[in-house]
């Protein structure tokens, strides 16, 4: 059975990173011009920003675990522990659903972005919007 | 007998002097109290490359011009051992930035004069600039900063110059009950009718008196139509005390949620500005028909407590995320968010001022009778031997109403963000939630601990 080697963890962390700053830089750059499309930037600086700030930090953390458990699973799957027709689909949800999750995780001004999304949703279903 | 030589005598005398003394040695000196008073205007700002709006009652209103601009005002207070600035600003409120922003402001300011506290104090006029940001279009922040820079600007000025004008003197307290002056929006009707005066007379013969009022009604006399800045009832009345007995005059509120205002005196029809100056007069009269003022003994103490208080209301959440809302909100690891306040206690000879940071109900005071409710703050505060309480509302922070828990109800529809269905419940789309009162009512009784500790 073969064992991974110091050298595939190593790619596999790295690969976690990069995914992880890949993903961290593709939610800020989706926010960023989510709001210069609609003119935010202008109607709400304050926003604008905080993006880039200290604030995206623990979703960025969460990328890099879960980039980094992709990252091991690819290692596996090169190995031959795992199957090429398991890695696959897991990966393209980890790639369709990470750069999802960091924005729904990034805090704006203390405020989490999915808590302001979910309410949003609730009032227009409802009708009160 | 052999006579004592001269210089032995001498230091038999001289070492004799001190026992003849009628004060212990250490024995600190006899405590007064000192106040200055110091004053300033805060103009809309010109040629802003912001707009401006009016606070209180329609979100976008610009204002159409100036009835009286909004003011800072300053007090300080020293008993020759502790020493505070209260300063109070003709706004609809202030929030938790705003006050530290002040405070900073005065950091080097209380380090060099041993200032031992800062209170800011809002006087809620319903026709000032918006200082909250709640009252720009929907979405959109109601602040302008070039006034909010003005504000701070005011606020650290009347507080240095608050220092520099104090004089030695004597404090007095007086309590004139009044009626028929106010209305409660909101059932049961309870409210506190009395208008409470602190007025210091200073030993210089020169200097012009002080004094504190406090009345519990919001500042409202113009009514929602009203498209002019103006300090509304307390500026009126501040005027006219200052023109008819030369005190300078520091206006702060009381337990005013629920909603207490003042009455409409020019009615069918409403004129504004006519029922603003009546209100003024009203208030006045009552105010100088106070002659006693019971001396307070020159002794201060203070207490001060943060906490924290569970939010709830979406719409504040809103705020807080379009970077709108400056309160100090929090989100713990389980994802509640909290909101970061400050209650405190100021002791003046055997009167406390009780610092709430918002808009308390009256009820939270008094007792409701249910026990759905935290004890009444006179209840906390005479358990704690405190029997003159006097409820200073919209200190060091502005959270919104604090609702009594046993009538808090939210719309089932769209809570915080329409009023409930069924009775009268709009306080609580401008409330924390209703985990404010009992957060308030355990703040306040640790800081009435603290006070009987010190």
């Amino acid at each position: 059975m073969k064992t991974l080697t110091g050298k595939q963890i190593g790619l596999a962390a790295a690969a976690a990173v990069l995914v992880c700053l890949l993903c961290s830089a593709a939610a800020q750059l989706l926010l960023r011009n989510l709001y210069r499309f609609l003119s935010f930037d202008q109607r709400f600086p304050a926003i604008f920003a905080q993006i880039r700030t200290a604030e995206m930090l623990p979703p960025a953390v969460l990328l890099f675990l879960s980039a980094l458990a992709v990252g091991l699973l690819g290692a596996l799957c090169r190995n031959g522990r795992v199957a090429p027709g398991v890695f696959v689909p897991v990966a393209v949800l980890a790639a369709l659903l990470l750069p999802a999750l960091a924005v729904l995780l990034t805090r704006v001004n203390g405020i989490l972005f999915s808590d302001v999304l979910f309410s949003l949703i609730r009032l227009l279903s409802s009708g009160v919007l | 007998m052999k006579k004592l030589p001269f210089c032995l005598l001498s230091v038999l005398l001289l070492g004799a002097l001190p026992a003849c003394s009628p004060e212990e040695p250490g024995e600190p000196a006899a405590r007064v109290y000192s106040m200055g008073f110091a004053g300033a205007e805060i103009a809309p700002p010109e040629n802003s490359d912001h707009p401006v709006y009016l606070s209180g009652y329609h979100g976008g209103w610009t204002p159409e011009g100036v009835l009286d601009n909004q003011r800072a005002q300053a007090v300080w207070i020293d008993d020759g051992v502790s020493s505070l600035l209260l300063i109070s600003v003709d706004c609809i409120g202030l929030g938790r930035r705003a006050v530290s922003a002040i405070r900073a402001g005065l950091a080097d300011f209380c380090a060099e004069t041993g200032c031992d506290a800062v209170n800011v104090v809002s006087t809620h006029t319903h026709a000032g600039l918006d200082t909250m940001g709640l009252w720009g279009p929907m979405g959109i922040d109601g602040k302008n900063p070039d006034f909010d820079r003005a504000v701070l600007e005011a606020a650290v000025a009347v507080g240095k110059a608050a220092y520099a004008a104090r004089r030695p003197g004597t404090l007095g307290y007086a309590v004139t009950p009044t009626e028929g002056l106010q209305r409660d929006s909101r059932d049961p009707q309870v409210y506190d009718s009395n208008l409470y005066q602190f007025r210091f007379v200073p030993d210089d013969p020169a200097a012009n008196a002080i004094r504190l009022v406090s009345f519990a009604a919001h500042a409202e006399s113009l009514r929602g139509a009203n498209k002019l800045v103006s300090r509304d009832y307390p500026g009126v009345m501040s005027d006219l005390i200052k023109a008819e007995t030369g005190d300078d005059v520091l206006f702060f509120q009381g337990a005013i949620g629920g909603l207490i205002m003042t009455k409409e005196f020019v009615a069918d029809p409403f004129v504004a500005e006519e029922n603003l100056r009546v209100t003024g007069r009203k208030l006045t009269d009552l105010a100088l028909s106070a002659t006693e003022f019971r001396p307070l003994e020159p002794r201060i103490a203070m207490s001060r407590v943060e906490f924290s208080v569970r939010l709830d209301n979406t719409l504040f959440k809103y705020y807080k995320f379009l970077g709108i809302l400056q309160s100090d909100i929090r989100i713990s690891p389980l994802g509640v968010y909290r909101l970061r306040t400050e209650t405190g206690l100021l002791r003046l000879g055997d009167v406390t001022l009780g610092l709430i940071p918002g808009e308390l109900f009256p009820e939270l005071v008094f007792g409701t009778g249910s026990d759905k409710d935290p004890a009444p703050l006179a209840e906390l505060a005479r358990a704690n031997g405190v029997e003159n309480l006097v409820v200073v509302g919209l200190a060091n922070d502005e959270i919104g109403y604090i609702v009594p828990p046993s009538d808090f109800l939210l719309s089932t529809e769209a809570p915080f963000f329409k009023s409930a269905e069924t009775g009268r419940h709009y306080e609580e789309t401008n409330s924390v939630g209703i985990d404010a009162a009992r957060a308030v009512a355990r703040a306040f009784e640790k800081a009435l601990k603290k006070l009987a500790s010190d």
